[in-house]
């Protein structure tokens, strides 16, 4: 089990499963320091600021620009490095889910609510209402002066709504927001436009957006070698073997499930991350 | 070395205030084949707290020198030409 489970999962497994996350006492929990000093909790703070679209853009670049510092060699590439690890579990990170954990998180949350996805908008140009978002930081996006524009959805919605994104390909991915229990949003992932998975497989930042509790693993007798699970695969870690039968790389597996939803022979399972001798030490 | 320029005069494209962004052309990033180019808003503001200028930037500097591929279909997608890049 990876540490950030074992520290906030409790008795639910997953850190995400854990109902305490999505309490709103979490949310507006303050510090010693914002009691005297008599301000907000920094989600709060947090999210006011980054309520305004306009202001994200910038910041975005700005860190995009210092996590390029990560290719450099040696002691600076590596000092930001660790920077960037430690910010990610400080700011707003994720892990990838598959669609199972995705509609649990559903259930578990209230007040869903739909943003434009802010990666597509920035390096793609276009709106599209994919970003998930449910209750204390929906409450707060609205207190704010110049907000977003939101679709609000029921559960039942959202349920359909994510598996249509299944479908099309998007990886679903929980993300917290300034400390790990405190989830508030489900992406959905194009990752081609993806601003978390870019840091994360150019330059090794690990916790920005962490793989999920599972990995996939191929059913040799039943796979057909048909190819569907290699073209559907966003990470490219699949591929037919001499045999035809589809080979999945376990270091490369981020767990999403996507390829096990394009496969009619059901040939694909995903198994427990923690239990698997190779990819236990992946994240 | 890649290097990416970017002339504000020439792009000149209206502002929506409401949407937060620029609605009518940004064909540069779609036509991206990696989406290195990233469109960022300024920090200076009017009173009402529209940013004034925004532009197209180059991020993920040095993966850039690898990814982006010389294809100049954002030079030639520009309808102003407002872009240019040399390598």
């Amino acid at each position: 089990m990876c540490k950030f489970c074992k520290k906030h999962a409790k008795e639910h497994g997953k850190w995400y499963l854990n109902p305490e996350g999505y309490t709103e006492e979490l949310f507006y929990k303050l510090t010693l320091l914002d009691r005297i000093l008599g301000r907000q909790p920094r989600k709060v703070r947090n999210a006011l600021k980054s309520s305004d679209s306009s202001w994200y853009p910038l910041q975005l670049s700005k860190q995009m620009d210092l996590v390029d510092w990560a290719s450099k060699p040696s002691f600076i590439g590596s000092l930001i490095r660790k920077l960037g690890n430690y910010m990610a579990l400080r700011t707003h990170s994720g892990q990838v889910v598959p669609l199972e954990d995705a509609l649990k998180i559903v259930d578990l949350s209230h007040d869903h609510v739909v943003y434009p996805c802010m990666c597509k908008r920035i390096f793609g140009g276009q709106d599209e209402y994919k970003c998930l978002n449910f209750a204390p930081l929906t409450e707060v996006n609205r207190k704010a002066p110049r907000r977003w524009k939101e679709k609000r959805l029921s559960p039942e919605e959202a349920k359909e709504k994510l598996e249509e994104f299944s479908e099309k390909g998007y990886v679903h991915a929980v993300f917290w927001w300034c400390e790990m229990p405190q989830a508030v949003c489900i992406c959905n992932c194009d990752t081609k436009y993806c601003t978390a998975l870019r840091p994360k497989t150019w330059y090794d930042i690990e916790n920005v957006y962490r793989k999920a509790e599972y990995v996939a693993e191929v059913d040799g007798d039943n796979c057909i070698s048909c190819g569907n699970c290699v073209v559907r695969c966003p990470y490219g870690a699949i591929s037919l073997g001499v045999d035809d039968r589809a080979i999945i790389d376990p270091t490369i597996c981020f767990g999403c499930g996507q390829c096990r939803g394009v496969c009619e022979q059901n040939a694909i399972k995903l198994v427990d991350r923690n239990t698997h001798l190779i990819a236990k030490k992946i994240w | 070395m890649v290097k990416f320029y970017f002339d504000p005069e020439k792009c000149d494209l209206p502002y929506d205030p409401s949407e937060n962004r620029p609605t009518t052309c940004l064909k540069c990033l779609e036509v991206c084949p990696y989406a290195l180019l990233m469109f960022r808003t300024m920090k200076e503001k009017d009173e009402n707290g529209v940013p004034l200028r925004y532009d197209i930037h180059m991020t993920f500097k040095s993966y850039a020198n690898k990814y982006c591929p010389d294809c100049l279909k954002c030079v030639e997608v520009c309808p102003s030409q407002a872009l240019k890049i040399t390598f």
